[in-house]
């Protein structure tokens, strides 16, 4: 039976469904977790809302536009600050958040008025912003508020601003997943062939479902340009809002993330006839593989051996290395369900390391049917795993190594269990040649770190400076990396 | 190309009965292809057309078997004269937020392209008091572009007409929304054409019909029918069918001049002064 019952599931059942071992033998006709449905009350879930998916997914990554959420102050606060997607245009976006901060008086009366002004003084406090995305929130999409209308007042007034509205409240949906569809149909509907880019090249494409963490999008398009193609836009990582406004005019677009952005790649399909190319861009082997695919398409298949020849050289030797150190390592990743299929063969092919447990927060069956496919026997695939099955699991499988967010992270810690950040790295970027090594290196210094074995020693009998050389602990020698 | 039309007015003043008899009349006499979209929770817009209360509504399919099965197929109803019909439903009295449900119910038709082309007019029956945002919806921009007011000579329903033309300034501005007139539901009250008369002048309209009252209106709707269903060469059918032809050529779409409070206390008072 492939379905698994957790104990601490005992009075929440219906959770077995959501929790699958791949025995051998099966395929995923027979069976998948049940996905993308409402939370389970009383299951401990790390979903998040509709709002988070739109704005700090995907719309807060935008370097040059002003962040205005309507609402009470505690969305936009809580959606500050919390992801890792630095700039070149001295980190601006990351910086500020702007709310409307939205009382009683607001809901009663309406926050038309409130949001016009608070619109108005954004762009009179930053004059050289002239760009805006602006969000709805549970309150605000609960009082019949009309953000598109009071948006279209503000550009009659300026015409040199320009605002993206985005419907997306926390309620709507049942994970983040739906605030990334909202905000991808209704850029494809508002935004999209608004601008003309400048052509350079004749090899254009988007780079689409990258957002940045930690300057991923930079060791990206470095690849990209040394191949002589202009990236007419990269949604969203490092990018200008015009920029994202010209996206009709690439002949290609090359998707990372399918769940968060798949949606704009499809209607641009639909739309323009712009192909759909999906790669991985985590994984040395996987990012050969995503440039090989690119060159074919744009018959620069020699630029694209270059690149990886040139790569190759500087960084297999250390990407060996740490193969030769992790192989055999056990490794979770719990994140929000993409990057479970990303690294699942990946880290193996890389890097000997065994995937034993996978949860991903708001994947659809889509995710699930890739992630199965890619996995190994013997794992375990959960979707939405609240915080009591992580410990079960963690019983199970006995795991050396857990990718997640630092909230989870946290609690494996106490176990003695080395985590990675999931969503933002430790010590990233992560993309790429040069990426994959810096995974490695940070899964290798978590692993062999000797804190772990320090912390589970009993240390009350050890009273403060009457130490004998018998209670000093011998550390380990550090090894040259 | 689609006319969108909303109608307010008073509560139980018979805009449910008017748009129904009126859209029978336009796809009977006219030929026009139409589509109801009830606002309404109590879920009552369409019973004339479909000869009883829609089957399921948008939001008790979108509570029940979720947002992927809000289709055309699972929640518009085709009705006497190839009327289509949808109820948006919406919460019981005294829970939750029924304006956030006619918010969702357009967004999803809209969604699902329900108000296709090839219809002449979609009509929009909002529940009586219009009192919050989300039962403004139906005239935000891209939405509603003309509005009817069903009132009667009452002092309640001029009250509330008067009301609902001050809301519709704000939206004249933003979504150019505007008022094709005020449509009387007679109730045979004193000196009421004249008060009618009046009334739309000052707030710049036409009081496009005087619908007369008459208990055929009654008895068809007992039968769960439409007057021009139970009897199409009946008075009030013909009256409908004037009403009818009105709408469909109606250029005279304005931004009322809604009146004060004792402008309006004074015209009132002057017509119950007269009997």
């Amino acid at each position: 039976m492939p379905l698994i019952k957790f104990e601490c599931d005992a009075s929440i059942p219906e959770r077995e469904k959501h929790c699958y071992i791949k025995k051998p033998g099966e395929d995923t006709t027979q069976y998948l977790p049940l996905s993308n449905i409402a939370t389970i009350p009383g299951s401990l879930s790390e979903r998040g809302c509709s709002y988070c998916g739109a704005k700090l997914v995907i719309g807060g990554v935008v370097k040059d536009a002003i962040q205005m959420i309507h609402g009470p102050v505690g969305c936009a606060y809580d959606t500050w600050h919390t992801k890792r997607y630095p700039s070149d245009n001295d980190n601006f976006q990351l910086k500020y958040v702007w709310s409307t901060g939205l009382k009683e008086k607001d809901v009663i009366f309406g926050a038309e008025k409130i949001l016009r002004k608070s619109i108005n003084e954004a762009f009179d406090e930053m004059p050289d912003v002239k760009r805006m995305f602006l969000y709805t929130t549970c309150t605000t999409a609960l009082i019949g508020d009309d953000p598109k209308a009071v948006a279209a007042e503000v550009m009659a007034a300026r015409p040199d601003v320009d605002i993206f509205v985005v419907e997306c409240p926390g309620f709507a949906g049942v994970s983040q997943s739906k605030g990334h569809h909202v905000l991808n149909i209704g850029w494809m509907k508002d935004k999209v062939g608004t601008y003309e880019p400048k052509i350079t090249s004749e090899y254009t494409l988007n780079f689409i479902g990258d957002y940045n963490i930690q300057n991923d999008t930079l060791l990206l398009t470095e690849y990209l340009e040394k191949m002589g193609i202009q990236v007419i836009a990269h949604f969203t990582g490092n990018t200008n809002y015009d920029d994202l406004c010209g996206m009709h005019r690439a002949k290609l677009n090359v998707v990372n993330c399918a769940r968060s952005a798949g949606y704009i790649a499809n209607e641009l399909k639909k739309k323009y006839s712009i192909p759909r190319l999906d790669i991985d861009a985590w994984g040395f082997d996987y990012t050969a593989e995503g440039l090989r695919k690119i060159g074919a398409f744009f018959g620069l298949e020699k630029e694209a051996e270059e690149i990886i020849a040139e790569e190759s050289a500087k960084w297999r030797p250390k990407l060996d290395w740490y193969k030769e150190k992790l192989t055999g390592i056990k490794m979770c990743i719990w994140t929000g369900g993409p990057r479970l299929w990303h690294w699942t063969r990946a880290v193996e092919d890389d890097l000997g390391i065994e995937v034993v447990a996978m949860s991903s927060k708001f994947g659809h069956q889509e995710d699930f049917e890739k992630v199965i496919a890619r996995g190994r026997v013997g794992t375990v695939y959960i979707d939405d795993a609240n915080e009591l099955e992580f410990f079960e699991v963690i019983d199970m499988v006995k795991p050396d190594i857990i990718f997640t967010g630092p909230r989870v992270g946290d609690l494996v810690k106490k176990l003695h269990i080395p985590y990675i950040n999931g969503h933002a790295y430790h010590n990233g970027p992560y993309m790429g040649f040069e990426g994959f090594v810096n995974m490695a290196r940070d899964i290798y210094n978590a692993t062999t770190s000797p804190i772990w074995e320090l912390a589970g020693q009993d240390i009350r009998d050890l009273s403060y400076g009457n130490n004998t050389t018998e209670d000093i602990v011998e550390l380990p020698s550090a090894e040259a990396s | 190309m689609t006319r969108k039309v909303a109608f307010y007015g008073k509560g139980g003043i018979g805009k449910s009965t008017t748009q129904q008899n009126t859209a029978a009349a336009m796809a009977y006499f006219y030929d026009s292809k139409i589509f109801i979209h009830g606002c309404d929770p109590k879920a009552d817009s369409n019973r004339l057309i479909l000869g009883g209360m829609h089957q399921k509504t948008l939001m008790d399919t979108l509570r029940d078997e979720g947002e992927d099965k809000v289709t055309v197929e699972n929640v518009v109803q085709t009705g006497y004269g190839n009327i289509r019909c949808v109820e948006s439903g919406g919460p019981e009295p005294g829970v939750g937020c029924a304006g956030r449900g006619v918010i969702t119910a357009i967004n999803l038709m809209e969604e699902v392209g329900a108000y296709t082309p090839d219809l002449d007019f979609v009509f929009f029956d909002v529940l009586g008091d219009v009192v919050c945002g989300g039962f403004a919806m139906p005239i935000r921009d891209g939405k509603a572009e003309e509005v009817y007011i069903v009132a009667s000579g009452e002092m309640m329903a001029v009250y509330a007409a008067n009301n609902i033309c001050k809301g519709l300034l704000k939206y004249a501005e933003q979504s150019g929304v505007r008022l094709g007139g005020i449509i009387c539901n007679s109730r045979k009250v004193d000196n009421e054409l004249e008060l009618m008369n009046e009334f739309t002048e000052a707030l710049g309209t036409q009081l496009i019909h005087f619908v007369p009252r008459d208990n055929i209106v009654q008895k068809a709707e007992f039968n769960k029918k439409t007057v021009i269903e139970y009897d199409d060469s009946c008075n009030q059918a013909t009256e409908y069918k004037e009403l009818a032809r009105k709408i469909i050529e109606n250029e005279n779409l304005i931004i009322p001049t809604p009146l004060a409070m004792d402008e309006l206390e004074h015209m009132v008072a002057k017509y119950g002064l007269m009997s």
